[in-house]
């Protein structure tokens, strides 16, 4: 489909990708850009580049596991501080390549298909270098309500003899489950008792012929005394540590229930006693995963929330959501879990799998519609939400599994707290960006509770004070100008939707700039003369555009849509003048707003277009903490 | 009980500095996950390796790069755990016993099935199948440059070149890239400023113009 660029070809192709790369200095990539503008070829090229980029960064990667963290928390018990001098692991692969010579035919007949079929009988790891199965890692359970022993395996291994294997001490009945043929749960079956040093160990020796050899990993953790009245029986969970390698070879895991010393049968007593680790005292706290941003920050300014929850078993994660306030509660739409959570102001929360309804968001067209039915709400749920306060908004949002409950951000700035007692409580997320305190000092106030009986509208308010209390606030490096500039909050009004991010295109002119968003096809013209305006690109694929004359040298001429536009307004390619540049793919984000738009383009400049036909532009501040951005 | 309490106090010791790694940890996880699980595709193993990348690093903490190279040290310590990872297993698959084990095992042959091939047509699936034929390497200098925002200098830094090396090894994977995509079926766009998305039936209009004068202004005829 493409011709290759011939051999006298005045442009090396590597400038292309190094173009794409913006890796070029400023000669060369002006004269790529000039080569650009009349070689249509050295274009697809470009396109292909760009096509193959995008593909590469629309595939997301999975995110990490959540046994990763304790794994990792593990490992810093045992390289403490001072013990953080290895050599440099970045320094050069660590091994030299001794390949085999890669001529083992395939010939080797009839042989070896028998040596395979007896030994086939024998499960061997595939990982080459080990002698045979290795213990990989060992570590405690995620939760409490399902708590067991992992033991990981470098390859898989025959379960029986590594079941005979494991002693327990002092005796305890054990349960095996094995996820699959490297993973193994040891569950003890009894209530281990307080107080009592348990050791779990694989004994190689128990099975001569099978040695299963491996890291030593010894898992001690700390339960506060179960049992006590009132809270459910698993209240307060085991919390576990990792500590460092014992210098027994054949010692395993070693499982220590030490109860915090047994509470006075106090009913709140294991509340306090973990609120009291978790309140924000330097001293570590029991959980092997602390929440981060605006969970921590509520996590830890709440001791009371923190109890009710328990440890978080995974790290946040973004998740896209549908929000719509009613005059009694809320509706949630979890795109991850595909189910409705419903929120209603006697305090309780269900979600629609849990009441095996088929709730579902209403239709992109019907997000306007005032009432719960258009989500399909069941009619006892609508009689209890009431009218909608209004419209219903897709909204990013944030969700974090605790043991007894999951935090819920949504960008309205809210953080839902649903409690696993099926109750939930609501406060203002008060984290603020690092970017923005450094512009906007502001000590975010503490967080207070929301009471669930107040009406949703006015649970909205943002924590800046000067920002006014709108539904949805601008985030972001948007957030970050709508809160420090109050001047340009005030002239834009409240925003009406989240940030859309999309691909654009940027021509700079004598006079002024054209920012094409693509995905809609909208052309924004930003005169330096200070108006702005915004037109539809209806430029066809290949349609001749009118011949304009030459342009002056170091100017050119604007192609396809933007040419367009440029050609058929002569009161504004007059206002523009020539294209000072050639056009550029950049990555844009809008947003709208009651009167106006918030405008950004990678090349970190945000525009604030306003619905009288002025603009302003504004650096932009934010920093991202995403290190993939 | 007691143990517990010397566990604290050592912890309470080394807070400050175990805060530089958790930060570091927290910040990078998903990112040098991702990296690892796009490497090296089976999903536990891509755990274990991302461990051992968090081990090497932890080991030398105290030798790290000041915090504006952190990233680009954390992924060349990635790049070098999953290319000697790739290496071993390439070397384990010429010795007899793994040939032995692929000819009782052959591989399944996905052309047959229909589900395949609708994921075949995605872009995406086909990028990822392209990729896959690429050499580790330069499967490793795409995914840093385009999917984690590597700049062309903080690749080399984690591919252990200089940046020169580093612009020529992104180009040629490019072109690699490039050629593996179209040679399973895959299209190109045929001009970078011309074929863009089609509006979207929903679009919503923008403000309208504020100057109507302008815009009503009589259209220059095509010449």
């Amino acid at each position: 489909m493409s011709e290759s660029p011939r051999l006298d070809h005045p442009l090396d192709l590597a400038l292309l990708s190094a173009y794409h790369d913006d890796a070029l200095d400023p000669a060369e990539r002006q004269r790529v850009a000039a080569h650009l503008a009349q070689c249509a070829t050295c274009r697809e090229r470009l396109a292909g580049y760009a096509t193959l980029g995008g593909a590469i960064r629309s595939d997301a990667a999975p995110s990490p596991p959540p046994t990763l963290d304790a794994r990792v928390a593990a490992l810093q018990r045992a390289y403490p501080p001072g013990r953080r001098t290895g050599p440099d692991p970045a320094a050069a692969p660590t091994e030299a390549q001794a390949v085999l010579p890669g001529t083992w035919p395939i010939r080797l007949g009839i042989v070896a298909v028998v040596l395979a079929l007896i030994a086939a009988r024998l499960v061997i790891g595939s990982r080459p270098g080990a002698a045979g199965p290795m213990v990989a890692a060992a570590y405690p359970c995620a939760r409490a309500a399902d708590c067991a022993i992992t033991v990981r395996f470098t390859a898989p291994v025959d379960r029986a003899s590594v079941e005979q294997s494991i002693r327990i001490e002092p005796a305890v009945p054990l349960t095996f489950v094995w996820p699959d043929d490297r993973t193994l749960l040891v569950r003890p079956s009894a209530p281990l008792r307080p107080s009592v040093s348990y050791t779990v160990s694989l004994r190689p020796d128990a099975r001569p012929g099978r040695r299963v050899s491996g890291t030593p990993v010894a898992v001690r953790f700390v339960a506060a005394e179960p049992g006590t009245p009132v809270v459910v029986a698993a209240a307060v969970p085991p919390t576990f540590t990792a500590v460092s390698p014992p210098p027994s070879p054949s010692l395993l895991v070693e499982a220590t229930a030490s109860p915090t010393a047994a509470p006075t049968a106090s009913s709140t007593a294991p509340a306090t006693l973990l609120a009291a680790v978790l309140s924000p005292s330097p001293s570590p706290t029991p959980c092997p995963l602390q929440p981060v941003r605006g969970f921590g920050t509520l996590y830890h300014a709440q001791p009371r929330v923190a109890a009710r929850l328990g440890c978080a078993r995974m790290p946040e994660a973004a998740v896209d959501t549908i929000v719509q306030p009613f005059e009694h509660g809320w509706l949630i739409w979890r795109a991850d879990r595909q189910e409705v959570v419903a929120l209603t102001s006697d305090g309780r929360w269900t979600t629609s799998s849990a009441a095996g309804t088929g709730m579902a968001p209403p239709p992109p067209g019907e997000t306007g519609n005032r009432s719960a039915e258009s989500w399909h709400a069941p009619p006892a749920l609508q009689a209890a939400l009431g009218a909608a306060t209004a419209p219903a908004a897709p909204l990013a949002g944030a969700v974090e599994d605790f043991d007894h409950g999951t935090l819920l951000w949504t960008a309205d700035r809210v953080i839902d707290v649903l409690y696993a007692d099926g109750t939930w409580e609501q406060y203002p997320d008060t984290f603020v960006d690092q970017a923005a305190t450094a512009t906007a000092a502001a000590a975010p106030p503490s967080p207070t509770p929301i009471s669930p009986r107040t009406p949703p509208a006015t649970a909205t308010a943002g924590s800046a004070p000067s920002a006014p209390a709108c539904p949805i606030m601008p985030v972001r490096g948007f957030g970050l100008v709508y809160r420090t500039h109050p001047e340009v909050a005030a002239k834009l009004g409240c925003a009406s939707a989240s940030e859309i991010g999309a691909p654009a295109t940027s021509q700079r002119f004598e006079h002024g700039l054209m920012v094409r968003r693509d995905d809609v096809r909208q052309i924004f013209v930003i005169r330096d003369s200070g108006a702005w305006a915004v037109y539809p690109d209806t430029y066809e694929n290949g349609e001749p555009l009118a011949d304009v004359g030459t342009p002056p040298p170091g100017r050119l001429v604007p192609i396809d849509g933007l040419g367009k536009l440029w050609r058929q307004q002569a009161g504004l390619r007059q206002a523009l003048g020539w294209a000072t540049a050639a056009p550029r793919a950049v990555s844009g984000a809008y947003e709208q707003f009651a009167a106006g738009t918030m405008l950004w383009t990678s090349d970190r400049i945000i525009y604030a277009l306003y619905a009288d036909g002025t603009w302003q532009s504004f650096e932009d501040r934010f920093v991202d903490a995403t290190p993939t951005g | 009980m007691g143990a517990a309490t010397l566990d604290q106090i050592a912890n309470h010791a080394d807070a400050e500095e175990k805060d530089s790694f958790t930060a570091a940890y927290l910040t990078y996880r998903a990112a040098l996950y991702g990296y690892v699980r796009r490497l090296v595709p089976e999903d536990a193993d891509a755990e274990d390796l991302t461990v051992v990348v968090f081990e090497k690093a932890l080991r030398a903490w105290d030798r790290r790069p000041p915090a504006s190279e952190l990233r680009a040290w954390l992924f060349r310590i990635a790049t070098n755990v999953c290319l000697d990872e790739l290496r071993r297993r390439a070397r384990a698959q010429r010795q007899p016993w793994a040939i032995i084990r692929r000819l009782l095992q052959p591989a399944a042959d996905p052309s047959g099935n229909p589900e395949a091939e609708v994921m075949r047509r995605e872009t995406a699936s086909l990028v990822r199948l392209a990729l896959a034929r690429l050499s580790p390497r330069d499967r490793a200098a795409l995914i840093l440059r385009e999917y984690h925002g590597l700049s062309v200098e903080e690749v080399g830094r984690a591919l252990s070149i200089s940046t020169a090396a580093a612009k020529i090894t992104l180009f040629r994977a490019r072109e690699r890239l490039r050629t593996a995509y179209l040679d399973l079926g895959g299209e190109l766009p045929r001009d970078y400023w011309s074929t863009r998305a089609r509006p979207s039936a929903d679009g919503r209009a923008g403000p309208a113009p504020p100057d109507q004068a302008e815009t009503s202004e009589s259209e220059i005829p095509h010449e």
